[in-house]
């Protein structure tokens, strides 16, 4: 009889390589429900991407919709009661396409720890996103971020909140000068203006981005911030491990550290997750949580 | 090295001789003929011809590391792309144009024929105002002046093409010049040079202030 790891794909045998690396960790696998009512998601629209769903009538009647995230569906069922969970889950979820024209099915790979989340589990799940990649056997890059340290600075310089999406949409697309007149129409000053450029477009090598981070500081919110990046990557002296402060996370659904993974050759990332403590609060949930998710078809992909 | 779209056409012509006052590039684009694929070894960098609107496409996508292409294509296709430089070349504007004297009394759905259609959707909608978006693809000055819509929304450089039909501006969008674009992903393997390359083309836009 053949070898059984021989008739496996190579993306198969990533899967199993990635799940024997959380295993090894005390992550169990996951199954959460195929479907959710529909008024679920209707409920939780703000922790969504994007609202458009499959939908259908359940047998009884239920509106029910099929997942177009994992994450809101194990922070509704999973009750971590005081203590800790560590769970890794393998599904598929459903969302509009790129053209948003149709739907599409992503297959998706993800981690979460829940619960009391400490100093400990935050740096095991960044060196867990770290793992994931160098399992890709590719060139890749780990970058992280921090939501409190921009939001911080936003604070500091008295930015108004309905100027803020625009702000954070020019620091997502690296655009400097589209970022300089919207902070023109927030009414910033010029060194206000000059601050928040060289703060949002800040990316680099971790230590010396972080070093740079720290300089520009303005209250203890930003401090806070780079701090818990120092501690996320303790041990982590590889240069594939940046900082990258455009990485977007909204605010309604992370709290602190965001994570993105970046492999070479591919186009999109296929990695990308985060400390989502407000969503558990939203959800009436005790404790923090952190966790991240692998697109598989770009990772295992072309 | 450097993978990086070109806009065909004048807009590319422009690019190109941007790049070569930065020392990516030599000569004039029209003395490499009809060549799809032109490389400067020595400066690390290789271009690619396409369609305007295909630029932010390619880069999307990762088929090429870096781009020029209009904000107008950008504001309309917004791709998942980091938009590095405005370059101040191809400077034009996106606006509204009517026959001459129109005055939109928002008492019937206003047609508003387009190649923007997206474009135009958020501006009217950013107005409360109710519309009905004709989409066009070319030609688009023709629509009032045949009775298929009561404006149009589209760039504007001159003027001239508005005038010599009777059209006049009715209101601005957004002003529109060329942007260097790059990949996400590309970008975290690459940023040394795509940063220096992004420096040398800020020199030389600089003085077109």
């Amino acid at each position: 009889m053949k070898n059984l790891l021989d008739i496996l794909s190579p993306g198969e045998i990533t899967v199993l390589r990635l799940r024997a690396l959380y295993e090894e960790r005390g992550y169990r696998r996951y199954h959460p429900s195929r479907f959710e009512e529909y008024r679920f998601y209707l409920e939780n629209q703000s922790f969504l991407k994007n609202e458009q769903l499959i939908t259908f009538n359940d047998l009884d009647g239920r509106l029910m919709a099929l997942k177009p995230d994992v994450t809101l569906s194990i922070v509704k069922n999973v009750n971590a009661g005081g203590g800790l969970k560590k769970l890794y889950y393998i599904e598929n979820v459903y969302r509009p396409n790129a053209t948003g024209r149709n739907f599409t099915e992503i297959r998706q790979m993800g981690l979460e720890c829940l619960g009391r989340v400490g100093r400990a589990e935050i740096s095991e799940v960044v060196r867990l996103a770290y793992e994931s990649l160098r399992l890709a056997e590719a060139p890749f890059r780990l970058a992280l971020s921090h939501v409190r340290y921009l939001s911080g600075l936003m604070r500091s310089l008295r930015v108004p909140p309905q100027h803020r999406p625009e702000l954070y949409e020019n620091i997502a697309a690296k655009n400097p000068h589209g970022l300089r007149e919207a902070a023109g129409r927030a009414g910033l000053s010029p060194e206000g203006t000059e601050l928040l450029e060289k703060a949002a477009m800040l990316s680099g090598p971790a230590s010396e981005t972080l070093e740079e981070a720290g300089r520009l500081c303005r209250n203890s919110e930003m401090e806070r911030a780079v701090e818990e990046l120092r501690r996320a990557i303790e041990g982590l002296d590889d240069p594939s491990v940046l900082i990258d402060f455009s990485i977007r996370g909204d605010e309604d659904y992370y709290s602190g550290l965001l994570l993105c993974g970046y492999l070479q050759g591919k186009s999109r990332v296929v990695l990308s997750g985060g400390e989502y403590d407000n969503m558990m609060k939203k959800m009436g949930q005790k404790g923090g949580a952190i966790g991240f998710a692998v697109y598989l078809d770009e990772f295992c992909g072309r | 090295m450097l993978n990086i779209a070109l806009p065909k056409g004048r807009l590319g012509e422009q690019a190109h001789e941007l790049l070569v006052r930065a020392g990516y590039a030599e000569g004039s684009l029209s003395e490499t003929g009809r060549k799809l694929v032109i490389e400067y070894p020595a400066a690390g960098v290789r271009y690619f011809l396409v369609k305007p609107s295909d630029v932010a496409i390619y880069v999307e996508h990762g088929a090429a590391d870096l781009g020029i292409v209009g904000k107008d294509i950008l504001e309309e296709d917004r791709p998942d792309v980091y938009e590095l430089l405005d370059l101040k070349i191809g400077r034009c504007r996106m606006c509204v144009a009517a026959k001459r004297g129109f005055v939109d009394e928002g008492t019937s759905v206003l047609r508003v024929a387009t190649k923007f259609t997206n474009i135009a959707e958020r501006y009217y909608a950013s107005l409360g105002r109710e519309v009905d978006i004709i989409k066009l693809n070319g030609s688009v000055e023709l629509a009032p002046l045949l009775g298929l819509s009561e404006v149009i929304v589209d760039i504007v450089e001159s003027g001239k093409t508005l005038r010599d039909n009777d059209l006049a501006v009715v209101a601005e969008i957004m002003p529109v010049s060329a942007r260097l674009i790059a990949n996400k992903v590309v970008y975290q393997f690459k940023s040394a040079e795509i940063m220096r390359l992004r420096g040398s083309l800020e020199g030389v836009t600089n003085d077109k202030d």
